[in-house]
């Protein structure tokens, strides 16, 4: 029998409703409680957990006291073991983290947690991809690719994980924005990392090419071509993410998974540079070129999670110039939306629209749209 | 559109079936269901066809007509082989392979099509039993691809891009695996012994190198020679890191050795003399087999299906094995494709093996050894014919006509007139052999045929 | 269950067969015969003894192989029990399985390819004796080049698949062949063309470009403009695609392509609907090939055989692999195996001649006029399913709302699914209850929860209302209760098939000896529960 491992964060969502962009700190959220929101994170769990207890297999549950989860439990009538963890009236976000912790230590086998991208950064820090997860969205910002369409769903996914159903792993992203920058109006993400998340894996009854490719080696097949693209002589700015970090493993370079780094196909030049490094090196005058992947689950290309790639970067480059690497489920999932850009500078949105042909394996690629 | 023609096939073209469906659907005509073809790509001539035979009588009259121009191995005396070969085809073959529900039935899920999942599992696992491995593939389109393929799959395994080909394999998968292959492997043949008909070893070795990703041979040969020193081919290969792939004619191993039992990794060929017909070799399966290795399962571009259990106690059920092959290398230049192949004789095979079991497998490759054994004495024995190799053969061998003074031409000439079919002419596939030709004798050939055929060429070689 | 039987009275009350068939290798009996294989003569046996005393030691088999020993009737019935626990197109109304065409396949035909002088001639006959079938691939060849503009047709592809590697194969060898070729390596496709289209013409070394499809299901021109180049090698489409829909600007497609250098194969898996309607040579493709096992009446046989008859213009009519059939002027056929630029051999002899024989004979059945209302019948047959099935809760027709479709729609359950966590495999799954077959579609998945329909002409208008109903019928148990289709199917052979076994090495069994090594507990465990 499989043990699932429950964590709500009570408060997410509450300031979303009432205009103010998340609760990550105490101070939004007496305003958001004075503006009248009211906890629905709660709700979301109860759903999500009602629908996996609809399974016929048995389950576990393991949480946390109170709201942040037994009380839940509770109210559905179903059995479940505490962790050992304090928990503050008012929930913090180290509460999140560790239970998480306790939750990897007690080896449970899947954690389902409720609450936005602030929430899943919290998971991400304290476990990473060493404790498989599954979002319920109930936050107000929901940016990451770690979370379920709706409550029901992440319900139905876990009971399908219970079930031994096919299920799949993959690595979702983690981003948040800086909320306070959100509230003024700008938009500041950032990418912290990566959860290891289930999707269910569609029924197969006839193969036609092969088999479908897992995600890791996906990855490894796009970064194969990509580096037989790579030409000597061009200098790369190659963005966050494991697609594009399979790239600088297959290079033999030490990239990082969450910043912008400055390659060429034999070094790296510079490491996790901000938008002004990357300015300054373009007035070195060496032929430069773009490697990104989009981010989250929202489609994004530029402008989520990889703003070190400002208005005054992209600006200089054409769409040409901007190699993209995605596996092609990403892009399916989008179900025909096209790739956002949204650099913060219109003209740059506009310059930047058009087809693009994406990597997406060993000598495949898929021709799509961006439009900013 | 009252008194149109209704054809037996087409029931919704009676005019009141049209009518009441056009208003469902809220269109006049069925012109209007193709208003998004543009005028200038419609075809508005009329195809130049034959007068329609709707008649299920007529059309059966003008079949016979045309099929009555076709002679076939019954009303002749057939010494064909060459890849395919006249073998007894027992009656429930037929009928198994006749069922309408095996017949018209396509890709249905392992719940209403339960009884193809299983009977492809039992021919996965009946040839599994005949070829000593433990995987087998749903066979692919013939033997050619089935060669084809093991071969890409030995590039993958080794990740290595060099294949050594036997030079007296088939012709025809000689082509069909040129093309195949050759734009992501290097293709070297290698020489056989021109007395002996074994590979010649010191030119195997000769070209064994790092780079080798294995060996392609078929035993029997394409010319019926028995190569015994499949065990050292595969020594020398494996040394090399390379694999050891061997076509095989699987009616020969109820007596002769599996190729897994001397050294091969890959075990190639094609399934047509267990249990299914001629058709003007139309009527092919390739199977591939290996070890039940993970590295050699994850490189079948192939459907293999695995038997499991279902949620009710006792019963069986069956799914696709290895969802995930991820045939990705770096050195490998695109994964395989699979679509619809032989399915339908797949289950003929499994039939025709559970008939057979291990007796008649055995009693039959005795039989066929011992035909063309009579056969080989009796043809050796006339005037200026000789036998062209030396070392043992199972069904077919090649007999050398060139101290005859006739081209082969000539002679299958003079025994058609005779009504026989002569062996097959190799002066165009093998020219270095000469005026040589291939002859094949299977259980359909009585002593009585066999000893026309020695009498009839000794009148023709007179 | 009563009252809802009344409610959908077109719904059949079935329960397949189900035999709960042994493996075949349980009914061994040691000693058992299926048929005893024919001595030779007595003369011979003298001359040869046993003949292996010939072979060499090392090559022969020293145990018998292991297979089972059963008696003839036993080994009749457990494969006509197997057969009984199978569902043919013969006996379901097979519109679930889209994109495959599964069509009446006549019963006569079957009597032409079992005849002995089609299905017992050799094919290294001498060329004077098999002139009855050399006739029918002439008489083809020469009904495709009517059925599709083009001028030259091969008979080699042994599947639609294998159609595509021929005609990836005949792309790479004219582009090695001219001045500029050696640099064109990239073959471009769209999404809702077949799988194959792409994965074919990889293992010839084609780097493949895919156009993602717009809102409106079809890939645009703009984006094909973005990235023809000097390196295109050309561009393998369906058309209609598997959604169904007619791409209009195909003309515009293989001008573009041309322009670039490029040259352009048609995949007619989907041409049931456009029999005499429209044709490659008028949207401008130099290849085109036809799955004789869809369109053109071949059983599909539980998976093949299959044939896809490959035809090109005159401009690639050496490139063809060998050999064409020709006719000489004294009125008799030959096999060609001349042409100057030949891809070579991709199969062993001349192709899958039952499939083509099948075809030949539907063909002569139907004429000018028979094919035409074959199209016209698959899209109004198919036109009725839209409508209906969109009028169904939950069910939906992504792309293009309000038009009409050609032969096929690929539909979505998403709506279902969202609302009730009923999916299209459970509906696949529930259909079995009924008699039916529903197939999803090929992945990846681009529609969610996928359904595609393809009606063909051969099904009455009762009998599609009666497969509507079935939709209907299980739409209707999702919003009510779910658990029914969530657990189905219950009138199949089996129930639930346990996947947990098939991704795990350890587990996994590809044939029943790799079963015994790896599950021998179990079996032992239930045979002591059987004599117990």
């Amino acid at each position: 029998m499989k043990t699932i491992g429950l964590i709500v964060n009570p408060i997410a969502g509450m300031g979303g409703a009432v205009g103010l962009k998340g609760t990550d700190t105490a101070l939004i959220l007496n305003k958001a409680k004075k503006l009248g929101a009211s906890p629905g994170s709660t709700e979301k769990a109860k759903i999500a957990l009602k629908e996996l207890l609809k399974s016929k297999a048995g389950v576990k549950l393991m949480t946390c006291p109170d709201s942040m989860g037994a009380s839940v439990a509770k109210e559905l009538g179903v059995d479940f073991e505490l962790v050992d963890i304090s928990v503050n009236v008012r929930t913090t976000a180290q509460n999140t983290m560790d239970a998480a912790r306790e939750m990897l230590r007690k080896n449970i086998d899947l954690l389902l947690f409720a609450g936005g991208d602030g929430t899943a950064r919290d998971i991400c820090e304290s476990v990473g991809t060493k404790l498989p997860a599954l979002g319920i969205p109930t936050g107000v910002k929901i940016h990451s690719s770690t979370f379920s369409i709706n409550p029901t769903m992440a319900g139905r996914l876990c009971a399908s994980f219970i079930e031994d159903k096919k299920v799949d792993w993959r690595t979702g992203e983690v981003i948040d924005l800086d909320e306070q920058q959100y509230r003024l109006g700008n938009i500041s993400s950032k990418l912290y990392g990566y959860l290891r998340i289930p999707y269910l894996r569609a029924h197969v009854q006839k193969l036609k090419s092969g088999s479908p490719e897992s995600e890791k080696y996906g990855q490894e097949a796009i970064a194969q071509y990509m580096m037989e693209k790579m030409e000597d002589e061009i200098v790369y700015f190659i963005g966050p993410g494991s697609t594009t970090m399979a790239l600088t493993d297959k290079l033999g370079l030490r990239g990082s998974l969450l910043g912008v780094d400055i390659i060429t196909k034999s070094k790296v030049l510079k490491r996790d540079v901000t938008d002004r490094q990357l300015l300054d090196f373009m007035n070195e005058g060496r032929r430069v070129e773009v490697i990104v992947t989009p981010i989250g689950g929202q489609g994004f290309l530029f402008g989520r999670g990889n703003q070190q790639f400002a208005p005054k970067v992209l600006c200089r480059f054409e769409p040409g110039q901007i190699h993209i690497l995605s596996t092609q489920k990403k892009i399916i999932d989008l179900q025909g939306q096209p790739l956002l850009i949204d650099s913060g500078d219109e003209s740059v949105n506009k310059q930047l629209t058009g087809y693009y042909r994406i990597i997406s394996g060993y000598h495949e690629s898929l021709v799509y749209k961006a439009v900013g | 559109m009252k008194n149109k023609f209704v054809h037996p096939y087409i029931p919704n073209s009676v005019p009141e079936v049209k009518a009441k469906m056009l208003e469902e659907i809220g269109v006049s005509s069925i012109e209007e269901l193709y208003s998004d073809i543009p005028e200038r790509l419609r075809f508005r001539d009329r195809m130049k066809l034959p007068e329609a035979l709707p008649s299920e009588l007529a059309l059966k009259q003008h079949m016979h007509a045309i099929l009555s121009r076709n002679k076939n191995v019954h009303e002749y005396d057939s010494f064909l082989g060459g890849g395919v070969a006249n073998h007894f085809v027992p009656a429930i073959c037929d009928e198994i392979n006749g069922r309408s529900e095996f017949l018209t039935a396509y890709a249905g899920e392992p719940y209403e099509d339960h009884g193809r999942f299983q009977a492809l599992f039992e021919y996965q696992s009946l040839m599994g039993e005949l070829l000593d491995f433990e995987v087998v593939n749903v066979p692919t389109y013939d033997w050619a691809q089935a060669a084809s393929t093991s071969i890409r799959m030995a590039q993958r395994i080794t990740q290595k891009d060099e294949i050594l080909v036997s030079e007296l394999i088939g012709p025809d998968r000689r082509s069909a695996i040129e093309n195949y292959c050759k734009k992501a492997m290097k293709i070297t043949p290698v020489r056989h012994d021109r007395t002996s008909g074994l590979i010649d070893l010191d030119d195997l070795r000769s070209k064994l190198n790092d780079n080798t990703a294995g060996i392609y041979f078929e035993n029997p040969s394409y010319v019926g020679v028995i190569e015994h020193r499949g065990e050292e081919i595969s020594q020398f290969v494996h040394k090399a890191g390379g694999l050891s792939i061997v076509g095989v004619d699987p009616i020969s191993l109820g007596i002769l050795k599996p190729p897994a039992q001397y050294g091969a990794d890959i075990a190639c060929g094609d399934i047509q003399t267990l249990g299914n017909h001629l058709h003007y070799g139309g009527c092919l399966g390739g199977f591939i087999a290996t070890r039940d290795e993970e590295k050699f399962v994850m490189e079948y571009p192939s459907r293999l299906f695995g038997i499991t259990k279902t949620e009710m106690e006792g019963e069986w059920g069956f799914d696709d094995v290895a969802y995930n092959r991820t045939s990705f290398g770096v050195r490998e230049k695109g994964k395989e494709f699979v679509g619809t192949a032989n399915a339908l004789y797949a289950i003929t095979s499994a039939v025709y093996l559970s008939l057979m079991g291990p007796d008649g497998m055995s009693e039959i490759g005795r039989h066929l050894i011992q035909k063309s054994l009579y056969a080989k004495k009796k043809l050796e024995a006339l005037a200026g014919t000789e036998l062209k190799f030396s070392s043992a053969s199972f069904k077919e061998f090649v007999v050398d006509f060139s101290n005859t003074g006739k081209r082969v031409k000539d002679i299958n000439a003079a025994l058609l007139n005779r009504k026989i079919f002569g062996g097959i002419d190799l002066s165009q596939s093998f020219p270095w052999m000469g005026n040589c030709a291939l002859f094949c004798f299977t259980e359909m050939n009585t002593q009585a045929q066999i000893d026309r055929l020695v009498s009839t060429l000794e009148e023709i070689l007179a | 269950m009563e009252s809802l039987n009344k409610k959908y009275k077109r719904l059949r009350n079935f329960h397949q067969a189900k035999w709960d068939e042994e493996i075949i290798f349980q009914l061994h009996n040691p000693g058992e015969k299926g048929l005893i294989v024919n001595r030779v003569e007595t003369q011979i046996e003298h001359m040869t003894g046993d003949g292996i005393s010939e072979i060499p030691e090392s090559m022969l088999r020293e145990q018998k192989p292991g297979l089972p020993e059963i008696g003839q009737m036993r080994v009749l019935k457990h494969f006509l029990r197997l057969s009984q626990q199978n569902l043919g197109a013969d006996f379901n109304i097979d519109v679930g399985q889209g994109t495959c065409t599964i069509k009446y396949n006549p019963k006569i035909n079957e009597c032409f390819v079992r005849d002995p002088r089609e299905s017992d001639v050799h094919p290294m006959q001498d060329e004077s004796t098999c002139q009855g079938t050399l006739q029918m691939l002439y008489e083809m060849h020469e009904f495709f080049k009517e059925i599709s503009g083009l001028d030259r047709f091969s008979f080699q592809p042994s599947s639609g698949s294998h159609a595509i590697l021929n005609m990836a194969s005949i792309l790479r060898k004219y582009h090695e062949d001219h001045v500029d070729g050696h640099q064109r390596d990239e073959l471009i496709t769209t999404i809702f063309s077949h799988p194959s289209d792409a994965a074919a013409a990889k293992v010839l070394g084609f780097k493949i470009i895919t156009l993602h499809q717009e809102e409106n299901g079809l890939p645009s021109v703009e984006a094909l403009k973005r990235v023809v180049s000097e390196r295109t090698a050309g561009l393998f489409i369906t058309n209609p695609e598997d959604t169904g829909i007619y791409n209009p600007d195909i003309d515009e497609f293989t001008a573009i392509v041309h322009e670039a250098g490029g040259l352009c194969g048609y995949d007619q898996a989907n041409a049931n609907g456009i029999l005499g309607i429209t044709r490659a040579k008028e949207a401008g493709f130099d290849m085109c090939f036809f799955n004789l096992h869809k369109t053109f009446s071949g059983p599909h046989g539980s998976g093949g055989p299959a044939a896809g008859v490959l035809g090109v213009t005159k401009k690639l009519q050496d490139y063809l692999a060998v050999p064409v059939v020709d006719k000489r002027e004294d009125g008799t056929y030959f096999l060609n195996f001349d042409l100057a630029h030949s891809i070579g051999k991709t199969r062993q002899f001349y192709g899958p001649i039952p499939v083509i024989v099948r075809a030949y004979a539907w063909i002569r059945s139907l004429g000018v006029e028979g094919l035409e209302e074959v199209a016209r019948i698959a899209v109004l047959n198919n036109n009725y399913l839209l409508s209906k099935i969109t009028k169904i809760r939950g069910a939906s027709s992504p792309y293009s709302a309000g038009k009409h479709r050609i032969e096929q729609v690929r539909y979505s359950w998403d709506r279902l699914y969202k609302e009730t966590g009923v999916g299209t495999h459970d509906v696949a799954l529930r259909m079995a209850d009924f008699g039916f077959h529903m197939w999803s579609s090929h992945h990846p998945f681009i529609v969610p929860e996928p359904f595609t329909i393809e009606p063909t002409e051969s099904y009455s208008k009762e009998e599609l209302d009666e497969y509507i109903e079935g939709l209907q019928r299980i739409s209707d148990e999702a919003y009510a209760t779910p658990e029914i289709v969530k657990r189905a199917p219950h009138h199949s052979v089996v129930h639930r098939v346990d996947h947990s076994v098939s991704d795990d090495p350890e587990k996994w069994a590809i044939t029943w000896r790799a079963y015994l090594r790896k599950h021998r507990d179990r079996l032992v465990e239930e045979d002591v529960q059987i004599e117990g």
